[in-house]
């Protein structure tokens, strides 16, 4: 650096520079962090990315179904004055979020005495793998296992399209639910859960389904349509209301 | 200090003040929507309710609208302050917001394969944001270079 450029411009650039380079180098460690930590976000939550499928939340789910009937795609009594229909998605965040809090209460208070059936009608709107896990719930449906099935695969969710619904996870799970392995291959890749899943996609579009996870409650009462893992208590009042 | 430089940096500054009341607009909508149980209202594009019920949505627990929220009320203090701090400060909010945002725009088109509209905006708001403020820094270095020789001269005897 030359003296003749004038004190000034010196002292300015001299701390300018630097400060400048200092923001510019924060401001990429900043970035970085937060990239690593976005990309590890959903590990940390025990769900089972490929590999060997370490299948959890069996004993839970088996608490929380005892002694309520499964047939087909529906948990409860065909009687129950009360139908809660829940459009999800097996990958859907939100919806394991339900499986896991809003779920087991609404099956505590309404299904178990009879007041409501729920039946589950699963979407692929994530990906490729949440058609192998819908078209798997209508194959476990058809061994009147769907629930199990679905409630341990939400208990072992991990990230959307990371692979951890694969064959192998869906088998470790349906072992551990008693489902028949060979009949629930040959129903997965049958026309019928084909169809049931496009069924379902259509009664989805019917229903003005927008996001996942959706509860339509019907009823005497009526029909109240439900978006988002909501609180007990919005569902709950639904189904108070539509109970006639 | 040169008029024609304070000028431009006053509008810099009303541009940064309004790429920073757009972006809280449009990260306030998604926090609120958000909030509301992850349930998205956006119509406009479908991809909105795969991205926010993502688990891209949260960094360490805090949702991603919400850090948007943040870095969109630092810009706009930094445009409202004039400091030489305000101006690098600014500087450093948007490169981390653009390149975040970045991040999110890859993980959007290449993980959830789902654009959410609101996002892009956001993105392209930090991107503007950088320009700006980058543009502001760049600007009170070269008056800083103009003010210099001017000050020799001034040392200089009078005829």
């Amino acid at each position: 650096m030359s003296m003749g450029t004038g004190t000034g411009r010196a002292a300015r650039t001299s701390r300018r520079g630097p400060l400048v380079l200092a923001a510019v180098v924060a401001a990429a460690v900043v970035v970085g962090v937060l990239v690593a930590l976005s990309a590890s976000g959903g590990d940390g939550d025990g769900g089972a990315s490929g590999g060997t499928a370490t299948i959890v939340g069996v004993e839970e789910v088996r608490a929380e179904l005892a002694g309520v009937p499964v047939s087909g795609m529906r948990l409860g009594r065909a009687d129950a004055p009360v139908r809660i229909e829940e459009y999800a998605d097996l990958q859907c965040p939100f919806c394991a979020q339900a499986a896991a809090v809003l779920v087991p209460e609404i099956v505590e208070r309404y299904v178990r005495p009879g007041t409501a059936s729920m039946t589950f009608r699963p979407l692929d709107f994530i990906g490729e793998d949440s058609r192998r896990g819908a078209l798997a719930a209508y194959a476990a449906g058809y061994q009147n296992r769907s629930w199990q099935l679905v409630e341990v695969l939400f208990r072992n969710q991990g990230k959307e399209n990371a692979g951890w619904l694969s064959d192998e996870t869906i088998l470790a799970a349906a072992d551990a639910v008693g489902i028949d392995r060979e009949r629930l291959n040959a129903d997965r890749a049958s026309d019928r859960a084909e169809q049931a899943l496009a069924a379902d996609a259509a009664a989805a579009r019917k229903d003005g389904v927008e996001s996942t996870p959706t509860f339509v409650v019907s009823g005497p009462g009526g029909t109240r349509v439900i978006a988002g893992a909501q609180d007990i208590r919005q569902l709950a009042a639904a189904v108070e209301e539509v109970r006639g | 200090m040169s008029v024609g430089g304070t000028a431009l940096e006053g509008r810099l500054r009303l541009a940064l003040g309004a790429v920073a009341v757009a972006g809280l607009a449009v990260s306030g909508y998604l926090t609120a929507v958000r909030a509301s149980g992850g349930t998205p209202a956006c119509a406009i594009a479908t991809g909105c309710a795969q991205v926010q019920q993502s688990a891209y949505s949260e960094v360490a627990g805090v949702p991603v609208a919400v850090l948007g929220l943040l870095a969109y009320a630092v810009l706009l203090a930094t445009a409202i302050l004039g400091r030489e701090a305000a101006r690098i400060g600014g500087l450093f909010t948007a490169l981390v917001g653009a390149g975040f945002s970045g991040w999110l725009t890859y993980v959007e088109i290449g993980i959830i394969d789902a654009v959410c509209l609101w996002c892009v905006v956001s993105a392209s708001l930090m991107a503007i944001a950088v320009a700006l403020t980058a543009t502001r820094v760049w600007l009170s270095g070269a008056s800083a270079r103009e003010v210099a020789p001017a000050a020799e001269v001034s040392e200089r005897p009078l005829p």
